[in-house]
């Protein structure tokens, strides 16, 4: 399985890959700082990615924008939001742009997990 | 200070604690900093992030060198031994998740949110005559300090929040 994890601070990264991979054996991670890093990380990864976590508030490009413009191409990878934007507004916005999910900061590693399971279980029944 | 607008960052602090970093800590009552107070030397590394809208708060994130490398060592869950640019960017990331964790509870709504800005605690500025209250922090092995400025918009402080972080205290 392959995640790309977008998120501008590399221990939020380090933290989401840890779990992920405790989770997903033999998972390979792509990693982006930056809504424009990652959709140059898309556009270069060989079969793309199986699944996308993102962060709201990055510089140079944002969450929400990223997954507009990854949206315009790219209408099947997972991409769940991971954010500390917890107003309800901010949730519908994300899901109208076209996330999958939505896992508020702070979380555990259990939360995420379960998330992320529960993302790509109804995806794939719902296919 | 309206009590209102300090709980929540105190329930957001334990959050983060008790959800990500997983050190046990005790907090100290929040009291008023004197004019005078200067607790600098104490601390390592402190991460300022400014809300902008219905009033104009500062929130500031102070810890000492074994308090980050205690904190970092539990939310990566690698041991940590020096300070290095890991431990400012994981400061600033729990100083993120409290401060926005803590802007769904305040009694105000409409509020925006600076970056975080990790620097030396000796270039932590507020605006003058702002009120600060402190809350100490220990987690047994370090110690850390949450402080809270805050006062009323006006037309020239009610901004959009934006501030450039600036990690220059490795």
């Amino acid at each position: 399985m392959k995640i790309l994890l977008v998120d501008d601070s590399r221990t939020m990264r380090n933290i989401q890959k840890r779990a992920l991979a405790d989770a997903f054996a033999g998972a390979e991670f792509g990693e982006a700082g930056d809504g424009v890093e990652a959709l140059s990380v898309v556009a270069e990864a060989p079969g793309g990615f199986d699944l996308i976590l993102v962060d709201w508030n990055m510089p140079n490009m944002d969450g929400l924008t990223f997954v507009q413009r990854l949206r315009a191409t790219d209408k099947r990878t997972p991409a769940v939001m991971v954010t500390t934007e917890a107003e309800k507004t901010r949730v519908m916005d994300a899901i109208k742009a076209g996330v999958n999910s939505y896992v508020i900061k702070p979380f555990t590693p259990q939360m995420l997990i379960e998330k992320v399971r529960g993302t790509l279980e109804r995806l794939k029944a719902a296919a | 200070m309206d009590v209102a607008y300090i709980n929540p960052f105190i329930a957001s602090t334990r959050s983060v604690f008790e959800t990500m970093i997983k050190v046990p800590f005790q907090l100290g009552r929040p009291y008023l900093k004197s004019g005078s107070e200067r607790l600098y030397k104490l601390f390592r590394l402190s991460a300022q992030m400014q809300f902008s809208g219905p009033a104009e708060l500062f929130f500031t994130l102070n810890v000492t060198e074994a308090a980050v490398l205690s904190v970092v060592s539990g939310l990566t869950g690698t041991r940590v031994f020096e300070l290095n640019s890991e431990c400012c960017d994981a400061v600033a990331e729990v100083a993120n998740m409290i401060a926005n964790g803590a802007k769904k509870d305040l009694p105000a709504t409409g509020f925006t949110v600076s970056a975080p800005r990790v620097i030396r605690p000796h270039r932590i500025k507020y605006p003058p005559g702002m009120p600060i209250v402190a809350i100490p922090a220990d987690t047994g092995i370090g110690r850390f300090m949450l402080e809270l400025g805050m006062r009323e918009s006006t037309e020239e402080t009610a901004g959009d929040g934006e501030a450039t972080p600036v990690m220059d205290a490795a």
